[in-house]
Order: C-alpha cells, then sequence, then structure tokens
C-alpha cells in the first residue's frame, strides 16, 4: 500500500481491492476531496473565486446488477505470485455497489476550457503487487512521468496498448522499475502478458478537474468558479457519458447523477447500412 | 530545223508537245518536291518544334529561371569589371610571363642535369654492385672495389647536389605560376561562378537556340536545311527510326527486320514531361516512362521500339498505313469510336498488313510474347493482362484449349472417379443443365441449352429423315440425363468409414468459424445484400478462393463430407483444399453444423430451384446414337435398338443412357476439365491457341455474325468488311456468346459448336481476349527476357502463393495510408489506422471506404469519429518508426489501401472479441433481431485445452498477435529458408494457443521450395530500401541533441533509445553522399535500377558514420554461426550465463513452449507441467535453432515492437542501464543478447548436458 498512500493524499480515491477489510473502511467515510490535485492554472479564474465544489454520484442503470465471474489465474503461476495465498481473483473490470448502484473507477472531468493541467512534481506510480496492477485505474495528467513499479519477487512485463502515445512493452525485472511519459489524452489499456489475468486503465487527461468515483460511485470535484460546465465520464467498460452542472454564484450547485448501462452486447461491430 | 515535208511528224507541233510535256514534267516535279516539303510527318515536326518553342520560352519565365538570369547578368557585371582591372595589369602580367619563362627555363636545364647525375650514378652503382657480387671475396680485388666504393659515393654526392638544385628551381617555378594566377584569379574565379549560375539556363537556351536560332545566318542555314528541293542533305525535319537487328517479323515467308519510325510523329514519346492534359498525340510522352522507352527502364526503345508491343507497320510514315487503330471493339459503339478518326484522318483499315496495331486497350496483350514464364513478376504493371491469364487459368480455359507453355496443368474441375459416393443423380442432372441456376458465382461454364440448341429449334429428323422432329429442349434434357447415366454408373465407391464420434452442430459453428474454413469459402447470399454485417457473407476476393458454400448441404452426404474435410486428397488427387488436420471431433462437428444447418445457409437452395432429374425420351436417345456411332452401321444399330445385339442391349434404357452418355462426355469434353475414369489420357477438344493470335484476321470465321451485327447496328458494307478485321472483337463475341457463330448456318448435330458459356462480366471478357490476343508465335523468344534464376522461383513461388491463397490468412505486405499534413505535404506511408470514436476498443480499419462507412455511421447514431491514428509499420523517415503513430483528423486522410492479405484475421480477431452477428427474424424490434453468437454463453470461446474463456475485454492487438495467423511481412528475413521448406511440406506445431492450424496443402511439385525461396529473394530484395530509410532515420536522429539517449548508431538497438526525431531529408542526405535525390528516393522504394546504381555508395557511407544493421538475408543456405564449434570454443561459459539470464531474470519458458512441452510450472519438482493460460503462450524455442535467422533474431530481441507492430512479446533488453547484472555481472545490453541468443541457438545440447 505504500505506493498508493501517496496518491491517497491526492486523490479521492477507493482502493482497486474493493471488498476488503480496508477497503470497506475507506468507502464507509470517504475522505472529502480537497481539490484535484490536476490543478489549475491561474489566471483563468482568481484564487478568491475558486472554492466551488461539484459533488455526485454515477449510477447502473439496469434492473439486474452485473455478475462478474473471479478473474482466471492459472494455477502453476498463482504460487509464483503470492507467498503462498491464492491471487486475488476479483474482477474490478465493473464494479458496482450492491445498495447504491454506484459505480466505483468511473473518470469524471468537469470541462473547464483553458484551464491546463499541472503536472506533478513526483512521478506517478503504478504497481505491480501480488500479480495485480495497484490501483486498478490510475490519473495521469497529460506531460507527466508514470513510474512502474513491481514490489512483486517475479518478472512482469507491461504492455500498455495505446494508440495515441507511443505504445510500451517492456520486462520490469522484480524490485526494478520502469518509466514513461505520457503527452496525449487518451485511456490506456495495461496488460502483463506473463500473467493475463493483470490489466489496469491509465487515464491520461488534460483536464484538471478530474476525480475517480469512489465505492459508492460517489466523486467530488472542488476549485470551481460559478458558471455552466459540461461533465464528461468514462468507464473501462460501459464506455463513455455526458451530464452537465451549473455551479451558482454562491457556489452552490446541486448534486449530479449520471447513469451508465451496460453496452447491447450487438458485438462491437458497427452496423452500416 | 525545217520541215521538210517528208516526215510523219510535224516539227512545230512536236515542239509544241515537247514544251508541254516538259511544263507537265516541271509541274509534276515541283508538285513531287512541295508533296514532299508538305509531308504530314515534316507538319509533324513543325507543330513540335513550335510547341517546344513555346515550352522553352515559358521555362524562361518562370521564378527559377528569371532569378537565375538576373543572377547571370549580375555576375557578368562583375567580370566585365574584373577583366577592365586585369587589362590594367597587362604590363605587370607581362613581365611576370617573361620571368616564368625564364625560370621554366632554368627548370629545364637543372632538371636534365639532376637526371643525367642519377643516371651515371645508377650506371656505376651498378657495375660497383656486381663487382662486389662476383669478387667480394677475392682479395685481389679489394682495392678496385675500394676504388670504385670511392667513385660511387662521389656519384652519389653529386646526384643530391644536383637534386637539390633542382628543387629550388621547381619552387622558383611554382611560386611564379601562382603570383600569375593571382593576378588574373578574380576573372577565372567568376567565370566560373558565371558557368556554373547559367547551367540550368543555358540547357533551355541551348534548345531554344537549337529550334529558333537569333544568329542571322543561323535562321537562313535553317531555311536552307528544310528548303524545298534540297532537304535531303542534312534537313532539320527528318524521319527518326530505331533498327533492331535480333527483332524480327515474318514479310512474305521471310524473316524481316523491325524498323521502327515512330518516333517520326511521336516526338516526345521518350521525352518526360509532354503529358500536359491539352497536349494531343502525337505529341505526348509515354505513360509509362519508368518502364519503356528511357534508357534506365527495362524497356529502353533502342532495344525493343514500339511495334514489337503496339503491332502495326513501323516502317510507313503515315497514319492509315502505319495502321492505327481506333480503341473500338465493340459492336454496338463501333461507328461512334472511328467516326472522328474518319474526321480528323480520313481513316480506313489498312487491308494489306497483317499485323494491325492493338487498339490501346489491348496493348498489354503484348506482354505475354517475352514474359510467359515471368506473368507473376509484371502482375503490378500489367493488370488486365493478368487479369486474362489469371482468369483463363482459374476457369480452366487451358485444359480444352492447349497452350504450350501454361504453367498450370492440373485438371481444374473436381474429380469424379467416385461421384456416386458424393452426389445424388437429381443434383447432378439440374448442375449439368444448369450451373449458374444453383451457384451463380460458380465457373464451371453451362454447356446445354445454349442458343444452338435452342429450346425450339429442330435439331435432327429422326430415323434417318423420315421420323419425327427432334427439338432442342428434348436433345438437351436427354443428354444431360445420359451423361449423368454414364458417370454415375462408372463411378467407383470411395472407401468411408462411418464417422466415429458423434457431432454437435453448435460446437461445429465455433469450429467453421476459427478452423479456417472461411479463409477460402464464403456464404454470400444467392442475390441481394446479406442481413448481417458478417464478414463470411461478403466475397472479398481471398475468401472466393474455394466455392461458395450456400446450398452445399442439400447436395452431400454426411459421411462424404465428413471424410472430404479430413482428407480431401482421398476423394480428388489435385485439389487445392488442403487438409486442416482436423480432430474426428473438430471434423465431425463441422459435418453436422454444415448438414443439419442452424443457420439456413446449407441448406437454402436459390428460389425456384430444385435438384430434379432430367427427363429424357428413347426416340431422342436413339436420334442421338445415330449421330455419335455413324460408325457402326445403319443395320447394326437398329439391331441394338431392337436388343438383337447382346453386347449392347440398347433396348434396355439405362445401357442406352449410358451408350449415349459415354459418346457426351467425349463429345463435349468434360474430361478435359474433371477426372474421368478411362479418359485421362484423351485430347482435349478446344482449339490449340499457343500460337492462335499469329494467324491472320482473315481466317476467323465469323459465320453471319458481321451481317447480324451490320443489321442490328446499321453499318454498311464497308463497316461491316472493317469491323472483320477485328480479332478482339471476334474473341469477345466468342466469349460473350460462345455459339452466336452458328447463326444462320444449317449444321448436323455432332458438327454444331461445342463452346460453353461463362456468362463473363464485360471487362472479363476483355481481360480474357488480351491475353489471348498475346498468344502469337514467338518473334522475340526469350531473347529479350530470359529470367534470372532468382526471377523464375520468385515467379514460381508466387504463383504457389496465389494458387495457395497463403494471403487469405497471412498479411504479406502491410497496407497503406495516404494524408495530408498540416503544411499540405502528401505522405503515403506503410501503415494502418485505427478510428477512435466513443467506442472503448476502436474497430480496425482496412480501407478508406470502411473508414467513410463509420464516420457516416457515427455520424447518424451520436458516435463521431474525432480522430484517426495512422500507425507506421515500416520507418518512414521524417515520420518515425516502425509502430509509431500520428493522429489526425479523419479529413486529412485521403487514401487507405487494405494491407496484402489476411482478410482471415479479422474474421477470427471479429470472432473472439466480438462473436458472430446473428439475425433473428423473429424479434420484435429490428435492433432486438441483431445479436452476438459465441460458443460461451456469455461470450466465451473455447481454447485448445478444451476450456471457455472469455476474450471480449482482450485488447484487440492482443487477441490478433495470440489468435489469429501469423503476418508474413519480411518473412524471408526472418525464416532460415530450409526450416521453412521443411515446415511448408510437414507443418509442425509452433504456436499451439491457435485453434486456426497451419494446413498441410497439396503442394506441386517444386512449390514448396519456391515459396520459401520467393520469401528469402523478396527479404533480400527488399533489404536495400529498408536499410536506408533507417538510416536517413536514424542520421537524422542522432543529430537531434534530445533525438537519441544514447549514441551508439545500431539498428534497431538505437530504436529503444529514439525518443524524438524526424530524420535527414532526402536533400540533406544527398548533400553529405553526393547521390541525386532522385537517386536516394529510387532506393528507398525499392527501385532496383537505383538500388544496383547507388546502394552501395549509400552503405558505404553509412558504415563512416557508424551505422549498423544486420545482414540481408542470403537466398542461398546460410549456416547457423552459433552452433559451429569454433564459435562456442570461443565463447566459453557465455552461452550458460545467457540461460541463466533467459530462465531466471527474462522467464522465457513463463509464455514461450519448449519443445513441446507447454509454459507452466510443476506443482512439485518434477511433476506434471501445468500449464498457464493459452493466452500467454508464445512459439515453441526448440525450433529456433533451425527456424529463426540470427540476424533477425538479434534484431527482435533488442526491440520485438519495431518488427511486429502491437506484439506481446516484451522489450526485454533495452534498458538504460543495462538490467540484469545479478545474472551477468558487467554486461551491456549487446552482452546479455548476444549470450541469450547463444544459449537459444545451442539449446538442444544445454539441456542435454544439464540432465546429464
Amino acid at each position: 500500500m505504500k505506493h498508493f498512500t501517496a496518491l491517497a493524499a491526492l486523490l479521492a480515491l477507493t482502493t482497486a481491492s474493493i471488498g476488503s477489510e480496508s477497503a470497506k473502511d475507506e468507502a464507509c467515510c470517504p475522505e472529502p476531496p480537497k481539490a484535484s490535485y490536476l490543478a489549475l492554472k491561474a489566471p483563468v479564474f482568481a484564487p478568491t473565486e475558486d472554492k466551488a465544489t461539484v459533488t455526485g454520484k454515477v449510477v447502473f442503470d439496469g434492473e439486474k446488477l452485473p455478475e462478474l465471474k473471479p478473474l482466471e489465474v492459472a494455477e502453476a503461476q498463482s504460487k509464483d505470485c503470492t507467498t503462498g495465498d491464492p491471487v486475488d481473483a476479483t474482477n474490478l473490470s465493473l464494479v458496482v455497489d450492491k445498495e447504491t448502484k454506484g459505480i466505483a473507477n468511473c473518470v469524471v472531468s468537469v470541462v473547464v476550457k483553458d484551464a491546463e493541467v499541472k503536472i506533478p512534481e513526483e512521478p506517478i506510480e503504478l504497481d505491480q503487487a501480488q500479480c495485480r496492477y495497484e490501483p486498478h485505474v490510475i490519473l495521469i495528467p497529460a506531460g507527466s512521468t508514470v513510474h512502474y513499479l513491481n514490489s512483486d519477487t517475479i518478472s512482469h512485463n507491461v504492455h500498455t496498448y495505446a494508440v495515441k502515445n507511443q505504445a510500451y512493452n517492456k520486462i520490469i525485472p522484480a524490485g526494478e522499475k520502469g518509466e514513461q511519459k505520457f503527452t496525449k489524452a487518451e485511456a490506456i489499456q495495461v496488460k502483463c502478458d506473463i500473467h493475463p489475468w493483470m490489466t489496469c486503465y491509465l487515464y491520461v487527461t488534460e483536464h484538471p478537474f478530474t476525480a475517480k468515483t469512489d465505492a459508492q460511485g460517489n466523486f467530488s470535484i472542488s476549485g470551481l468558479a460559478p458558471g455552466k460546465y459540461n461533465i464528461e465520464i468514462w468507464h473501462e467498460t460501459l464506455g463513455k457519458a455526458k451530464a452537465s452542472v451549473t455551479i451558482a454564484e454562491d457556489g452552490t450547485s446541486e448534486a449530479v447523477e449520471v447513469k451508465m448501462s451496460e453496452k447491447k452486447k450487438s458485438g462491437g461491430r458497427r452496423r452500416r447500412r | 530545223m525545217a520541215d521538210r515535208g517528208d516526215t510523219h511528224y510535224h516539227v512545230p507541233t512536236l515542239n509544241n508537245w515537247f514544251l508541254i510535256s516538259s511544263l507537265l514534267l516541271l509541274i509534276s516535279i515541283a508538285w513531287m518536291v512541295i508533296d514532299d516539303w508538305n509531308a504530314p510527318w515534316k507538319n509533324y515536326q513543325r507543330e513540335f518544334r513550335a510547341i517546344e518553342l513555346e515550352r522553352a520560352e515559358a521555362a524562361l519565365q518562370t521564378d527559377e529561371l528569371v532569378a537565375a538570369a538576373a543572377n547571370e547578368a549580375e555576375i557578368a557585371e562583375q567580370l566585365a569589371a574584373a577583366q577592365v582591372a586585369l587589362e590594367g595589369r597587362a604590363d605587370e602580367i607581362a613581365v611576370a610571363e617573361e620571368e616564368l619563362r625564364l625560370l621554366k627555363g632554368e627548370q629545364f636545364v637543372d632538371t636534365e642535369n639532376a637526371k643525367g647525375t642519377k643516371m651515371f650514378y645508377n650506371w656505376e652503382r651498378f657495375n660497383y654492385d656486381h663487382d662486389l657480387a662476383i669478387h667480394g671475396n677475392d682479395p685481389a680485388y679489394a682495392e678496385k672495389l675500394a676504388e670504385a666504393a670511392s667513385a660511387v659515393a662521389a656519384l652519389e654526392q653529386e646526384m643530391n647536389d644536383a637534386a637539390g638544385v633542382k628543387e629550388i628551381t621547381d619552387a622558383k617555378v611554382t611560386a611564379q605560376v601562382e603570383k600569375l594566377a593571382a593576378l588574373t584569379s578574380d576573372v577565372d574565379v567568376l567565370d566560373k561562378a558565371m558557368r556554373a549560375a547559367a547551367k540550368d539556363l543555358d540547357l533551355v537556351r541551348k534548345r531554344k537556340d537549337s529550334i529558333a536560332p537569333e544568329a542571322i545566318d543561323k535562321q537562313i542555314a535553317n531555311v536552307l536545311r528544310d528548303f524545298p528541293g534540297i532537304d535531303f542533305i542534312g534537313p532539320n525535319l527528318k524521319v527518326n527510326k530505331v533498327v533492331l537487328d535480333d527483332l524480327t517479323f515474318e514479310l512474305n515467308f521471310t524473316k524481316k527486320t523491325r524498323i521502327d519510325m515512330c518516333q517520326t510523329c511521336h516526338l516526345a514519346a521518350d521525352i518526360p514531361g509532354f503529358d500536359d492534359p491539352e497536349l494531343a498525340e502525337p505529341y505526348r510522352s509515354h505513360p509509362r516512362l519508368d518502364l519503356f522507352l528511357s534508357a534506365k527502364s527495362p524497356h529502353p526503345v533502342t532495344e525493343v521500339g514500339c511495334t514489337i508491343c503496339h503491332r502495326g507497320s513501323g516502317e510507313a510514315l503515315d497514319f492509315i498505313r502505319v495502321d492505327h487503330r481506333p480503341n473500338a471493339t465493340s459492336p454496338a459503339s463501333w461507328l461512334e469510336d472511328r467516326a472522328e478518326w474518319q474526321d480528323d484522318h480520313h481513316w480506313h483499315k489498312q487491308h494489306h498488313w497483317d499485323y494491325p496495331m492493338l487498339a490501346s486497350d489491348f496493348t498489354e496483350a503484348s506482354c505475354v510474347q517475352c514474359h510467359k514464364t515471368s506473368m507473376e513478376l509484371i502482375a503490378e504493371d500489367a493488370p488486365r493482362v493478368t487479369e486474362g491469364y489469371r482468369m483463363f487459368e482459374r476457369y480452366g480455359c487451358y485444359s480444352c484449349h492447349k497452350v504450350e507453355w501454361f504453367p498450370t496443368k492440373r485438371k481444374p474441375g473436381p474429380s469424379l472417379i467416385n461421384v456416386a459416393s458424393k452426389l445424388e443423380s437429381n443434383f447432378m442432372e439440374s448442375w449439368i443443365a444448369k450451373p449458374r441456376d444453383f451457384r451463380p458465382t460458380t465457373w464451371m461454364p453451362q454447356v446445354f441449352h445454349l442458343e444452338n440448341y435452342a429450346p425450339d429449334a429442330v435439331i435432327a429428323k429422326s430415323e434417318y429423315g423420315n421420323g419425327r422432329e427432334i427439338m432442342g429442349q428434348e436433345w438437351n434434357d436427354s443428354a444431360v440425363a445420359a451423361i449423368s447415366a454414364y458417370l454415375m454408373d462408372a463411378s467407383g465407391e470411395l472407401e468411408m468409414d462411418p464417422i466415429p464420434v458423434e457431432g454437435d452442430p453448435e460446437r461445429g459453428r465455433e469450429v467453421f468459424r476459427v478452423a479456417g474454413c472461411l479463409a477460402c469459402h464464403n456464404m454470400a447470399p444467392y442475390t441481394g445484400e446479406p442481413l448481417t454485417n458478417d464478414p463470411a457473407f461478403l466475397e472479398t476476393g481471398e475468401n472466393e478462393h474455394g466455392p461458395n458454400l450456400r446450398g452445399v448441404a442439400t447436395k452431400l452426404n454426411a459421411e462424404w463430407l465428413y471424410h472430404w474435410i479430413k482428407d480431401p486428397q482421398k476423394y480428388w488427387s489435385e485439389t487445392r483444399m488442403p487438409n486442416l488436420r482436423l480432430s474426428d471431433q473438430d471434423a465431425a462437428d463441422v459435418t453436422s453444423y454444415m448438414m443439419e444447418d442452424p443457420d439456413g445457409i446449407f441448406t437454402e437452395v436459390p428460389e425456384g430451384w430444385e435438384a430434379a432429374d432430367s427427363p429424357y425420351n428413347m426416340e431422342t436417345l436413339r436420334e442421338q446414337a445415330r449421330w455419335f456411332f455413324t460408325r457402326v452401321g445403319r443395320e447394326s444399330l437398329e439391331a441394338r435398338f431392337n436388343g438383337e445385339d447382346p453386347d449392347h442391349r440398347w433396348d434396355d434404357e439405362r445401357e442406352l443412357l449410358r451408350a449415349v452418355g459415354e459418346r457426351y462426355v467425349r463429345h463435349q469434353g468434360c474430361y478435359s476439365c474433371h477426372e474421368v475414369k478411362g479418359m485421362e489420357n484423351d485430347m482435349p477438344i478446344g482449339v490449340e491457341l499457343t500460337t492462335w493470335s499469329s494467324k491472320t484476321v482473315d481466317k476467323l470465321d465469323w459465320g453471319s455474325m458481321a451481317d447480324y451485327f451490320a443489321q442490328a447496328h446499321g453499318w454498311d458494307q464497308k463497316d461491316r468488311d472493317e469491323y472483320k478485321y477485328y480479332r478482339e472483337g471476334w474473341l469477345e463475341q466468342k466469349l460473350h456468346e460462345p455459339r452466336s457463330f452458328d447463326r444462320g448456318k444449317v449444321k448436323n448435330p455432332t458438327e454444331k459448336l461445342r463452346m460453353p458459356w461463362f456468362d463473363f462480366e464485360p471487362e472479363q471478357i476483355r481481360s480474357i481476349a488480351t491475353f489471348v490476343s498475346g498468344l502469337v508465335e514467338d518473334e522475340v523468344q526469350l531473347a529479350k527476357m530470359v529470367p534470372t534464376p532468382e526471377q523464375t522461383q520468385k515467379e514460381l513461388g508466387m504463383r504457389a502463393v496465389r494458387q495457395h491463397n497463403c494471403a487469405a490468412c497471412h498479411m504479406v505486405a502491410p497496407g497503406t495510408v495516404s494524408f495530408t499534413d498540416d503544411a499540405g505535404h502528401h505522405f503515403t506511408v506503410p501503415g494502418e489506422i485505427q478510428a477512435l470514436g466513443d467506442s472503448a476498443m476502436p474497430p480496425h480499419h482496412g480501407t478508406l471506404a470502411d473508414l467513410q462507412a463509420d464516420i457516416a455511421f457515427g455520424d447518424d447514431y451520436g458516435d463521431e469519429i474525432e480522430e484517426v491514428i495512422v500507425r507506421l509499420w515500416d520507418t518512414v523517415p521524417g515520420l518515425g518508426m516502425s509502430f509509431s503513430s500520428a493522429i489526425m483528423e479523419p479529413g486529412s486522410i485521403t487514401d487507405v489501401q487494405a494491407p496484402e492479405g489476411g482478410d482471415f484475421v479479422r474474421t477470427v480477431v471479429d470472432y473472439y472479441k466480438n462473436g458472430i452477428e446473428m439475425f433473428d427474424p423473429e424479434a420484435e424490434s429490428e435492433e432486438d433481431a441483431y445479436y452476438p453468437w459465441n460458443l460461451g454463453e456469455e461470450g466465451e470461446v473455447e481454447d485448445v485445452d478444451g476450456e471457455l474463456r472469455l476474450y471480449i475485454e482482450e485488447p484487440y492487438e492482443k487477441v490478433r498477435w495470440t489468435f489469429a495467423p501469423p503476418v508474413l511481412v519480411n518473412e524471408g528475413g526472418k525464416i532460415q529458408r530450409d526450416w521453412f521448406y521443411e515446415f511448408l511440406m510437414e507443418p509442425v506445431p509452433l504456436r499451439q494457443q491457435m485453434r486456426v492450424k497451419m494446413p498441410t496443402f497439396n503442394f506441386e511439385e517444386g512449390q514448396a521450395a519456391a515459396i520459401a525461396d520467393y520469401f528469402a529473394i523478396r527479404a533480400a530484395d527488399e533489404w536495400p530500401s529498408q536499410y536506408a530509410r533507417n538510416l536517413r532515420f536514424s542520421a537524422g536522429t542522432e543529430r537531434n541533441p534530445e533525438g537519441v539517449a544514447g549514441g551508439e548508431l545500431e539498428w534497431p538497438a538505437l530504436s529503444n533509445d529514439i525518443t524524438d526525431g524526424n530524420g535527414l531529408s532526402l536533400q540533406e542526405l544527398s548533400d553529405e553522399t553526393g547521390i541525386s535525390v532522385a537517386d536516394l528516393r529510387g532506393i528507398e522504394e525499392g527501385n532496383a535500377a537505383a538500388i544496383a546504381g547507388r546502394f552501395d555508395k549509400l552503405h558505404a557511407w553509412g558504415e563512416e558514420q557508424g551505422f549498423k544493421m544486420s545482414g540481408a538475408p542470403s537466398v542461398s543456405f546460410e549456416l547457423t554461426e552459433r552452433r559451429s564449434p569454433s564459435y562456442l570454443a570461443m565463447r566459453g561459459d557465455i552461452p550458460e550465463v545467457g540461460g541463466v539470464v533467459a530462465a531466471e531474470a527474462v522467464n522465457c519458458f513463463k509464455c514461450h513452449w519448449n519443445n513441446g512441452t507447454p509454459p507452466g510450472e510443476a506443482a512439485e519438482p518434477g511433476g506434471e507441467i501445468i500449464p498457464v493460460l493459452p493466452l500467454a503462450w508464445a512459439p515453441d524455442l526448440a525450433h529456433t535453432k533451425s527456424r529463426l535467422r540470427e540476424d533477425w533474431s538479434h534484431d527482435w530481441l533488442w526491440n520485438p515492437s519495431a518488427i511486429y507492430p502491437g506484439t506481446s512479446m516484451p522489450n526485454n533488453f533495452g534498458n538504460t542501464p543495462p538490467m540484469y547484472q545479478e545474472q551477468y555481472p558487467g554486461s551491456s545490453s549487446e552482452d546479455q543478447v548476444q549470450a541469450v541468443l547463444d544459449w537459444l541457438y545451442n539449446l538442444d545440447r544445454l539441456e542435454a548436458s544439464t540432465q546429464n
């Protein structure tokens, strides 16, 4: 968790391992997000005016909650990855809270024109631990550098299926690290070809007001000035959604609720007629 | 003389007659001279000179030359000033010159002196040495020798002194020359500058001056040179001809040398640049100067001339005598097409010439005469004749019409030896009668029910003219029934065991999809558009290699199908259908999927079609027998009909059917295309076409077709006669309506035309007619095109690749993307595109049409495509290296060409990612009607281990590189040729995770070797251009301070360190290397001439810069150096260290198979290996030593993504600083790569030694 804490200070995050004890603790009392760590560049908004916070929730639209099969972990590899426990096979590709129907790990961006992201001074870290990625979805301001860590005792390869950024496919031996700079906004799937169940997403964004939903699907983005904004929502399997919000002069706004539903399995192929 | 009155003539009258006739003679001479002066070709030349003059004047007005002229004027001014200054120094120069003259005299004396003393010295020295050698030990000579020695020493001193004097004088002369040069130097420098500045200008000026000189004397001379009557001496206007000694043609039974004078009028034919649209013939450049006429092209005009390709009369100088041809063959447009020619040129057919010019649409016909052994090699440049050639092969024309050199010999239709095991007679009869009614795309032609056997026409009057009239309909019906009866009764039985396992149609649907069937077969609907977007329902070219499978379950039986799938050659020894080596279960599942047909594809027949027996009657059959068996004699025949001949009981229906059927099979030549028992060696029935087009046109039998056209299109007698001179028109009519030449003729039933009907499209007809027009008696023979052994193998290999449809599964060359960048530059690059819309994982786009369809779809459904990613498949200097990508707007993409081959890759990946798109006709709404199907309910696909797994969320690339057939781009650079050959002959399991297997092909002799050679040759051919592009890219990148992190210029190690870079421009590289931009571009584009000429120089420059790229593949056998004992001895324990790096750090066997053992681990040491998931599997490394080229493996380990963009193989060695120091202390990345390679190539030995 050591790499995670570095991020948690900056981000309103839920842990990737939803369902574990610690995750529940955090999920019950999410730390109120201070400001997006993707800070805003002056002078678009005067510091005295940028106090408003937009909060909201991404919920699953559909009667039947998705039931995901656990990931298939090769038995032969499992014992390499951990010190005896089986590899955590929780499938994180769509995590919906049973009670609130909130969707975790959505990325929500309030689109502020001309706002520029601030590149964090410290590199962002993606860890490979116990043959899982940590965290599952990671926000990356465009222009920043990501360090790929490997806290396991075996090698992994980090294979980013990027199309706009330079694709990357290098081996990271145990304890070593790789690094890569991302300059263009896109959601990038990451895979380990050696351990095919390992996957996560790098979300490279140019929007400073971006946050990730917690286990209940809640998000909160601060530092905004009054006005009307468009909101973009992304989820790795549900795709994209749009919403908007109006912040009144006194800085208040109505909570945003975004519904996302499973795409019809039309084979993903586009019909051409 | 006075008239004496005693002559019969009257002198004054005679004088008058003399006067008149001399005047007439004078006039006619003047007329002749003027007529000659005014010959059309001279007028063309005058006109062309005017055009050239205009162009030269226009050229002088271009910005470039105007600037050059200004520059020149400026320099001229300076030069004049310098010359004035020079004159001022005249005295000084004269003094200096005098000094130099005196010094040179001195120099002469000193030089001679030096030479003289040296000569004396040499002579004395020789004498001394000689004496010393002979008398050296003789004390009596000691004194003499000592004297001689001192004399030599004195001479040596003298010589050295003289040389010293000479040196001083030389220096003086040099100084004086320099002094003199300095006095005139400014003039010399300016003179040089002047010449450089006016270089381009002078060319244009000279050209202009030669056409329209400014000097008055030249003008007068020009007028005189071309003056009527004296213009035979040295005219400007003259006949241009090429004499082609070794190209002959037949003229009245003799071989005559070709002399082509075409360029007398076609003056710009071999000059580039005359291609403005407004320029008309004969003033245009040849459209393909890269291929023809120019000196650098493979067909220089001085060697091949014009008429060898275009035909026509090369020695004629008149539009009509040359036998020009309007481009018309279609009778419908014939009058219209030549009307313009008649108006402009009073065109009519030149009757007395046997080699009419080819209409321009047919010019490619001429390629055949030289390129018989290289038809595949010219395919790209001669698309029309290539299509004709390939159709000639596909439709089996060669099997009835012999073409001696035609390379394909096998029978194109399926074997009928055991046909009874496959078909029922009712299907066979419906099929024979009208094959296209059942399968519109079949290449089996229709033989019966054609116009010369029209249903309502009387074919014969039975019983020798005494019986009833037999009509076409019953004649045909009975013939079909007879053929079927004969084939069925003559057929053997195929040995077929019962299907050993029960088939599961649902699983069969998946096997059918992923095992490879759809690579060659499609299931396009009989008519109209398919309901879904399933590519299996589209005809894409690659999937039309085998027949469309729609409806096949109605004609086949399950047992036959099962055995056919298991082993196609068992039924038909020459089939191209490969053996997929399916398991019993897989084959049974596919069989039950097709026979039970849950999808309504294989049991669907065309509307209104029904398999039905052909009706026949005994009377017609007897009549047919009477025509076929005339030799038997009437009495015997009738005896047979009456049952009186015990050997021929033709009173029995079946026996009579069989007897007539056998004759029909022979008569129609069924055996030419199909194997029929007992007729294996019969001669084909068609006219031999080997030299058919050398037959003069007047020998073509038009029947009454020309009259028919004349009537139909309103031609007069002359039009009709002229049209009959069109061989192409005859050919096209023959292919269009093969029996039409029987129109209006009375013929016996056995004499009627038999050419079947193929239902070709007009374009197809034109292509075949083009090919056939090229089948001429060999004038050129192989004199001009003797293929090298490489070319021969390449040709064979390309043909084999095409005939076995390798490109259906394997991408053999990347596609290209054309786009315009922000600065307006246009690029065409090897690569592929992906459109980025809202969809999580974008589909790949093969062509621009795909992209546009998706953009249109996106616009309709609010899923806007905002960006397109162009991903490079090779290094493009100026853009990036392989696998880099650029983002652009959809609008800037101007063209996308699909990769060559690999349609099936998309079929497989689509299935893993999206399933099969199905249509439920009973759904409530259209939206609900479409649903995806996979074998697993959640979209899972069965893996080779029998488990169902989900791949929907996997990246497209991952699925593509794991489960779809591998790409063969640069395969020859990757694979050792011998292994490739072995693999083609007997495939071994390599990529075990794939459901689709490399099939066992039914290669003809030599084909497997040719394929292996072809890929090797191709890789060797492409290497120089790869080298050039990588060099230019790297050289520029290296100079960019931020470009390369390291400093090495080694490819592809370098590619790991490139962070940014565009490469040098062609101009920059040209400046550095001294190779022209055109040549550099030629090398990069793979132009053979440019590579042959300049590549060595570029390569040398690259070496000088320190650029290294591993070696070009060799076509011959390559030694695997790493396995040689001397190499291993030198390497010591490094291979073992490589093994440690590979096993402990890189973990190769986490993914790679090893000699049949899957990647994985044993639960306890020594226990059974539990494999990892198939998604992680990679090729078997045990084959590496014999399979992969060492150079390729080296590059691959350095940067896999640069070789296969998107591959799962990670970059294991590219980190800075180098990793794996624990396993291999102090090593560089290159050391590690070398060590791992040592280990890989000796895997078998090292493993054996560890086991011991």
